[in-house]
This record gives C-alpha cells, sequence and structure tokens, in this order.
C-alpha cells in the first residue's frame, strides 16, 4: 500500500486565551495520498481552518501550542524541522490558498511580482526567468493578456481574478500538495463554480493532492475523493466521498446532510440540528456533540468515544458504532 | 494608574490651595529674593522673594482650569460640527471641512499666539485662544467616526423603524463614538496644558502677579545659572501632568476598546 | 386580487464624481427599470450576483434609498412620493432585516430594548405592555426573555438574527425585505432561520422579498423567484418553474453553478462554467446585458435588448431566443 503524502496523526493543539489556556485540537487524525483531494468539512469553531494552518506551521507560538502529534509530509516529520527549513516547504512543496483574495495580496507590489517571488525564492531563478513563468502562469489560470495583467496591482482586479492570482502563486513551484481554505467563499456562485473547475482541473496537470477547508457540502461532492468532518476540534467521520454522502454514520454528519436545501429535492421545512456549535471553553463532557444529539446515549456524556473503523477507510468516532450496550 | 493618582493629586492641590499655601503667593519681600529652598521656603524664593511652593501650589489651578475649560471649548463645538458634517455630509460637510482644515494647517502654537496677540494677554483669553485651535482635532475624528458609524446597518435599521435624525444621532450614533471623543479629551487637556504653559511662557497669556507653571518658567529661565530651582520645580509639574494626562488617555483607550472588541 | 406591492419601471441611478470640482460624468445603473409584484403571505426571492441591484432594490422599495424613477404601490397606494409624515406611518408596514448580523444592532443597546424601539416609536402599545410584548417576540423567535438585558456581542450569529427579526416583527408589518439574511451563518443555524422565517409567515401571512445570491436557499424558500442580471429581471418564474424549466442562459448558468450534495449526481452533470466577469454596472453592454457571457448568444442579442415577455403560466423571460 502506499504511503501516504500527508498524514496527521494525534494532533493536539491549544492556544493560551487571556490567561487562560484552552485546548481547540483533539486528536486529530487524517491522511492524504498523492492524488487525493480530500475535504476538510466543518463550520466555524469545528477546528478546521487551525488544522490547516497547523500543517503549515502558520500559527504563532505563543499563543498556539502544540501539544502532541506527529505530521508527516513526504516522510519528514514536519515539527521536527526548523523554522529555516519550514521556509522551504511552504510555498514549494506545500502551498496554500486563502479565503479573501484581497487581503492575501500584497496591494502594493503588481500581480506579476507576487507570482515571481515564491519561484525566484525557492526555484532560485533569475529575473527573467521568473517573469516568463509567471506569465505562463497567469496564463494557466486563465487571465487575458497576462503580459498586461503581469503588471496589474490587486485592486485592479476583480474578486474571482484575484483569486486566480493566488492560484497562481500558489502553484508557480508545482507543490505536491495545495490547501485551499475556504478559496470560493467570498466570491459569486458562477466565479465559484470557474475558480472550483480551474482548481481540478490544474490539480490534474500538476498531478497534487488537495486538501479543500470548506463548509459546503455541495462543492465536497463535485470536488473531492475524500471526506474528514470536524466538530468542536475533533475529527468525527471520515470517508471516501460517495460514502460518506450515500451512509453517513455520525449523528452529526447526517444533521449536516439534512441542514442544506436541496435544489433537486424540496422540503417544506428543513431538518435542523438542535442547539448550537459549543465554544472551545465550555466543551461538554464525553462526546462534544452528545447534548445536541437526538440519538444519545448514557455513555455518550460520560465518555468521549474512540474513532471506530466501519468499513474500509470509514471511521466515524460515534459509540453508536462501537457497539455498546 | 500613575496618571490617574498624579491627575487627581493636582486637583486635589489646585481645589486646596488656599488652605494648604504655606505664603500669600503674592506677596512679596525684596529683601528675601532668590533664597535657596530651605525649611522656612520649601522650594525657595522668586526673583521678587515671593514663595515658589505657594505660587506652584496656586499655579495648579490655572493647570486645572484649562484642562477642564479649555477642553470643553475645543470640544463642544469641535464634536457638534464633526457630526453635521459626518451626517449630513453634502454642502454643509464641504464647508465644515474646509474651515477645519484651513484652522488645522497653522502650527497650534502660532495660531494660539496670533489669537491671544489679537484677544490681548489674560486668562480668559488665552483659554479661548488654545480652545478655538483645537477644535478641528475633536471635529476631525468625531467626522469620521460619525461617517462610519452612519453607514452601518443598525443605523439604516434605525431609518427604516422610522426614527428621526436627532433621535438617530443622540441615541444610535453618539454612545458609539463616546469612547472616541473621551479619549480625544483626555489627550487634548495634555495637550492644552503643553499650550498654556509656552504660551505664557511667551509672554502672552498668565500675567504675574498671577502665578502658572508657564509663567514661572519664564521668568525663571532667565535666572537658570544661579536659581535653578525657579525653573527645576515649574517645569516638573508640568512634565508630571502631561506624562500623567497621556496615561489616562491611553488608558482609558484601552480600557474602552476591550469592550467594544468584545464583540 | 391586487397585489400587496407592485413595483413597475423602478429605475436607480448613482450619480459618479470625479475630478476636483466633483463633476458628475458617469451614473451607475444600479437598478434600470424593474417590474415586479408580491401578494399577500407570499416569498419574492430575488438572486443574482454583486452589482446585480438586487439590493438597491430591497432599500429602494423601503424608500430607505430614494428612486430614481418609477412607481411602488403598497396595498394600492403609490409610496414612491410620499411626504415625511405619511412615510412614518408606513413604516409600520415594512421592516427589513440585513445580512450582517454583527452590524445590524446597535451594539450600546440591550437586546431588549432593540426591539422595543419601533413599537417605543410609533406608539403603538402603552408603555406598560411594551416589556410584554417583547418577551412574547423573544419567544416567538425562540430566544428567552432573559435575553433582554444582554448586548449583542453576548450573542452569537444565529441569535442576533433571531433578535433582528424580532425587531421587525415588532410592528406587525406587511411586509419584510429580507436582504441576504442568512448568508453568514453556518448551515446548521442557516436552516433554524429559514425555518423560523417560513413558520412566521405561516402564522402571520407575512410576505418576504427575500434577496441572496445562493439560489439554493432563495428556491427554499420563496413562492416565486425573480433572477436579476446588472439592473435587470431576466427571469420570473414559480420556484418548480425556475429549477426544472429555467429558460435564460444565465438562470441556467446559475443553476449549474449550484453544487448539489451528491456525488454521483455532480459526476453525471455537464457542467460548463459561465466565461468571463461579472459586468460594471456603469457601462452596461449594448443590446442584451448578458450576451458578451452567453454561450447562444446571436447577432439579435447585441443590437437589441430583449423584453421581459411572458411565455405561459407567469413565466417571465427576457431573451430573444425564449
Amino acid at each position: 500500500m502506499n504511503k501516504p503524502l500527508l498524514d496527521i496523526k494525534d494532533l493536539n493543539v491549544g492556544f493560551q486565551i487571556d490567561g487562560n489556556f484552552v485546548q481547540i485540537l483533539h486528536d486529530v487524525s487524517f491522511s492524504i495520498s498523492k492524488g487525493d483531494s480530500c475535504a476538510l468539512v466543518g463550520e466555524s469553531g469545528s477546528g478546521k481552518s487551525i488544522t490547516s494552518k497547523t500543517i503549515m506551521r502558520l500559527l504563532p507560538d505563543p499563543p498556539a501550542k502544540i501539544l502532541g502529534g506527529k505530521i508527516v509530509f513526504e516522510d519528514t516529520d514536519l515539527f521536527s524541522l526548523e523554522p529555516s527549513e519550514m521556509y522551504t516547504i511552504r510555498g514549494n512543496r506545500i502551498s496554500m490558498i486563502f479565503q479573501e483574495p484581497m487581503t492575501s495580496l500584497n496591494p502594493v507590489f503588481t500581480c506579476g511580482a507576487q507570482i515571481m517571488e515564491p519561484l525566484m525564492i525557492h526555484q532560485h531563478m533569475s529575473k527573467v526567468e521568473a517573469k516568463a513563468k509567471a506569465i505562463e502562469m497567469l496564463r494557466l489560470v486563465g487571465i487575458q493578456l497576462p503580459e498586461k495583467r503581469f503588471s496589474s496591482y490587486p485592486h485592479e482586479l476583480s474578486g474571482g481574478m484575484r483569486q486566480r492570482v493566488m492560484i497562481a502563486i500558489a502553484l508557480s513551484c508545482s507543490p505536491s500538495l495545495l490547501i485551499a481554505d475556504e478559496p470560493t467563499t467570498a466570491l459569486d456562485p458562477t466565479i465559484q463554480a470557474q475558480i472550483l473547475a480551474l482548481i481540478k482541473e490544474l490539480k490534474d496537470k500538476i498531478g497534487m493532492s488537495l486538501l479543500l477547508v470548506t463548509h459546503d457540502l455541495g462543492m465536497v461532492a463535485g470536488a473531492c475523493t475524500h471526506v474528514v468532518v470536524m466538530y468542536a476540534g475533533t475529527v468525527v467521520e471520515r470517508a471516501e466521498v460517495d460514502q460518506l454522502f450515500k451512509n453517513p454514520q455520525h449523528p452529526y454528519t447526517r444533521g449536516l446532510l439534512r441542514s442544506v436545501p436541496k435544489i433537486n429535492n424540496r422540503v417544506d421545512m428543513l431538518h435542523t440540528i438542535e442547539g448550537v456549535v459549543p465554544s472551545f471553553t465550555a466543551l461538554p463532557q464525553g462526546c462534544p456533540f452528545s447534548p445536541r444529539c437526538s440519538q444519545r446515549m448514557p455513555i455518550c456524556s460520560q465518555e468521549r468515544p474512540p474513532l471506530f473503523n466501519v468499513k474500509a477507510n470509514h471511521d466515524a468516532r460515534c459509540w453508536l458504532i462501537g457497539g455498546v450496550e | 494608574m500613575f496618571g490617574i493618582i498624579v491627575v487627581t493629586i493636582i486637583v486635589i492641590v489646585a481645589l486646596l490651595a488656599p488652605l494648604i499655601s504655606p505664603y500669600d503667593h503674592t506677596q512679596t519681600d525684596l529683601f528675601g529674593t532668590f533664597q535657596k529652598p530651605s525649611k522656612a521656603h520649601l522650594l525657595g524664593t522668586d526673583e521678587l522673594g515671593r514663595d515658589v511652593l505657594s505660587r506652584i501650589f496656586y499655579g495648579s489651578r490655572i493647570t486645572v482650569v484649562v484642562g477642564i475649560v479649555a477642553v470643553l471649548i475645543a470640544m463642544v463645538p469641535g464634536v457638534v460640527l464633526g457630526m453635521i458634517a459626518g451626517y449630513w455630509r453634502g454642502k454643509a460637510d464641504s464647508v465644515i471641512t474646509s474651515v477645519l482644515d484651513a484652522i488645522w494647517a497653522f502650527p497650534t502654537l502660532i495660531l494660539a499666539l496670533a489669537i491671544s496677540a489679537i484677544l490681548g494677554p489674560g486668562l480668559t483669553n488665552i483659554l479661548l485662544a488654545i480652545g478655538i485651535v483645537y477644535i478641528p482635532a475633536f471635529a476631525r475624528v468625531v467626522r469620521s467616526m460619525t461617517l462610519s458609524v452612519s453607514e452601518t446597518e443598525y443605523v439604516q435599521g434605525a431609518r427604516a423603524i422610522g426614527l428621526s435624525d436627532f433621535e438617530i444621532i443622540f441615541r444610535y450614533i453618539l454612545p458609539n463614538i463616546s469612547s472616541v471623543i473621551i479619549v480625544q479629551t483626555s489627550l487634548n487637556a495634555a495637550q492644552a496644558i503643553i499650550a498654556e504653559a509656552s504660551l505664557s511662557f511667551l509672554g502672552l497669556g498668565i500675567q504675574a502677579p498671577r502665578a502658572s507653571w508657564g509663567s514661572m518658567l519664564k521668568t525663571g529661565y532667565q535666572y537658570l545659572s544661579f536659581a535653578p530651582w525657579l525653573s527645576i520645580y515649574p517645569g516638573l509639574c508640568i512634565f508630571l501632568i502631561v506624562l500623567g494626562m497621556n496615561f489616562v488617555g491611553d488608558g482609558l483607550r484601552d480600557a474602552l476598546d476591550v469592550r467594544i472588541r468584545a464583540d | 386580487m391586487s397585489n400587496l406591492l407592485e413595483v413597475k419601471g423602478l429605475k436607480k441611478y448613482f450619480p459618479m464624481r470625479e475630478g476636483v470640482i466633483k463633476k458628475q460624468t458617469h451614473f451607475v445603473r444600479a437598478v434600470d427599470g424593474v417590474d415586479f409584484s408580491i401578494a399577500a403571505g407570499e416569498t419574492f426571492g430575488l438572486v443574482g450576483e454583486s452589482g446585480c441591484g438586487k439590493t438597491t432594490i430591497g432599500r429602494t422599495v423601503l424608500r430607505l434609498i430614494e428612486p430614481t424613477e418609477g412607481t411602488i404601490h403598497f396595498n394600492g397606494q403609490d409610496i414612491s412620493s410620499l411626504d415625511k409624515k405619511e412615510l412614518q406611518r408606513l413604516r409600520k408596514e415594512m421592516q427589513i432585516v440585513f445580512q450582517d448580523p454583527y452590524g445590524s444592532l446597535n451594539p450600546r443597546m440591550t437586546a431588549g430594548r432593540i426591539i422595543a424601539e419601533p413599537m417605543i416609536k410609533h406608539a403603538i402599545h402603552p408603555p406598560k405592555k411594551i416589556g410584554d410584548e417583547v418577551n412574547r417576540l423573544l419567544s416567538i423567535v425562540g430566544l428567552s426573555p432573559a435575553d433582554t438585558q444582554k448586548y449583542p456581542h453576548e450573542f452569537s450569529g444565529g441569535q442576533r438574527q433571531r433578535i433582528a427579526i424580532a425587531r421587525a416583527l415588532s410592528l406587525n408589518p406587511q411586509l419584510i425585505v429580507c436582504d441576504e439574511p442568512v448568508s453568514a451563518l453556518d448551515v446548521s443555524v442557516q436552516a433554524q432561520i429559514l425555518n423560523l422565517l417560513k413558520s412566521l409567515q405561516q402564522e402571520f401571512n407575512i410576505a418576504y422579498l427575500f434577496i441572496a445570491h445562493g439560489m439554493a436557499v432563495v428556491q427554499h424558500i420563496s413562492h416565486r423567484v425573480g433572477v436579476m442580471y446588472l439592473g435587470k429581471l431576466v427571469e420570473v418564474a414559480s420556484s418548480d418553474a425556475i429549477f426544472e424549466r429555467c429558460t435564460h442562459p444565465y438562470t441556467q448558468a446559475l443553476m449549474s453553478a449550484i453544487p448539489i450534495p451528491d456525488p454521483e449526481l455532480e459526476r453525471q452533470r455537464t457542467k460548463t462554467p459561465l466565461r468571463g466577469e461579472v459586468p460594471n454596472p456603469i457601462n452596461p453592454p449594448s443590446g442584451c446585458r448578458f450576451h458578451p457571457r452567453c454561450p447562444m448568444a446571436q447577432e439579435v442579442c447585441r443590437r437589441q435588448e430583449p423584453l421581459l415577455r411572458d411565455i405561459g403560466n407567469g413565466h417571465k423571460v427576457a431573451c430573444h431566443l425564449a
């Protein structure tokens, strides 16, 4: 069996907030193989963004603290790397694109200059080579008149185009893994579709893997091969995409799937999950979802369930599966 | 904390000056001039034999008056003009902003000097001069805050309910810009005190025999080489209160920001 | 049966001033001739992307923004030219719920006061009764009387939207403009708020003008849907028809852009994303405004602007090829 490209094991991360130490991520484990598109799904307060930033080691310490676990990327334990070694990974082997292209691009540099930067730093290209490659990247991401757009500033472009520039920057060094943190949330629906199609196309072209962090289940169904569902800082279910949508095991996943309005299946009232997502400072005892779960059992509010194996490549963190009497 | 303590002490001193001053601060003693600090005169005497300590106590009254009145003269018109400009915009805004920019373009001290020179010396006149000069400081800050608060959805919602402009200004806009006004007030008090000291130092403003820390500095400066205490103590007092007011302003800003940022 | 709200020929142009003397150079044609109507107790969904003018329509109907041209009839009365006093009385009949739960409530007012404000202003209840009314409204929207003393920052996004809805309800309006009320909320909270809006409509017979850019949400909650592009309506139909028989190419593009949470269906769908960018309302294209991006554009589309025509059953389309 192939070794996974990215393997996260038992990741525990906490934050120093207002003098108190709060644990955010609890035993987060999942892996991505070469060529996979993995979706990291969750609502606000699920810990998905923190997970993706931890992979890139973008969280400042303090206030964040990695309490335990391993992240192995291409046979290297990322936590064992010095900061200077981590620099060679970011933008080069693992790239990231963010939600708000306006604030993620530097407003005082031209788009072209920003694409050239990783090329010159990581690939040690000369200015001339980098410029040529940057223009090629702009063309690759579907920007018309790339030679002209090379000298444009971010504020001169629309939201969709800025996102394309971000993608160009991220993919310039042909990374093995692209982390996309809610890349289309701030865009209009038709532009969202364009950007998603572009990401899929480039993924196949470059042969990289994708970690898509999102709350949009519809996007997940169309773009990903695997899904990891997070709730209150922990992984509650992980499966291949068909399995997850056809046969969700965790009550939270089920509830989430039923609360989305479906254009092909109109209902009068949407299914809702009672209650609200708990805050990290006041997590319930036992399973974090238990207070809202319609199928909870006594053990659920006492003991936190481990990840149980449902099928090949399908795990869920729920006592209902563990076969507890 | 330090700021609050310093400011409180000075206000108390100002209030109690007549009670705690060992001597009449205007009493001259032409045979006891330039006495070094001693048990009889804790901070020495000045060029006319007046007790420095008493003059410092009485000088604090001027400081406090300036800190309150001059600031009010700057704040009230400043806030009103700023809110008019920021809420109604249009022509009113253009006119107000141009006038304010014109005032603000002058270095504050030069302008205060000019106004004082026109009005003449004396306490009331320099209060006016200092107050007028700082109106733009308040108005600009209030105007920009008003502009941004007017655009919020809760103000639009208030309009949708049918509230009148005045109701919106007083209940929706003013409470949300109050923290900015408070911080600006405390910082402006420090600026006003320095302005008064400078003006008095330059000869406009407080005239003898009244004592103000600035005017004491002015006269004391001439005798610096052999009677340094005439300059050191008033200068130290000015330094302390300005520092104190700045700390209070910073502290207020931090405290109030946190409450808003609790969102 | 006459409609609750009847909008005809609505236009809103925003002047753009440039240069040192702020000379007016262009207009932003945010809304450029829109007709639609809403019946009592009905939800009319208005969907489109940025710059299409849907938010402007919402504000103009409420006269928070003044229309440049056109008429708005509410309950048979022309409200586009009411004076201040009459407009005051109108405020009781039409309210608005905004998108941003973090900006739509005054941070310096308690929840109870926020909800009571409209009632106090319009004096529709004796002062002693207002407290009870506030409690009643809070429980209708799923909050508790204990929440009256809390400030907005003590609530979650979904709870703040409930407060905003309670405030909108307090005057017993016949129409509520919902301007992207769930776009900023999580999926599970979104479902709760949508259900709340639906049940309130059923209980109090309130009409909604529901504005959003997400087709799935709009289609779920609306009886009829209007699709906007660059200041004009391009298609109007019932919610079922808009899905099953969407005719205008832009509507079809919007539909195909919606991801469906079903991997098999997603794989089967042939999706051709729309080319080009959302255009600028300052200088709309000639003829049919959609023609530069339309996969089926013909010569006539470039020359002549299509009118919104009825193609049967109240289904209206603005396309030469319909």
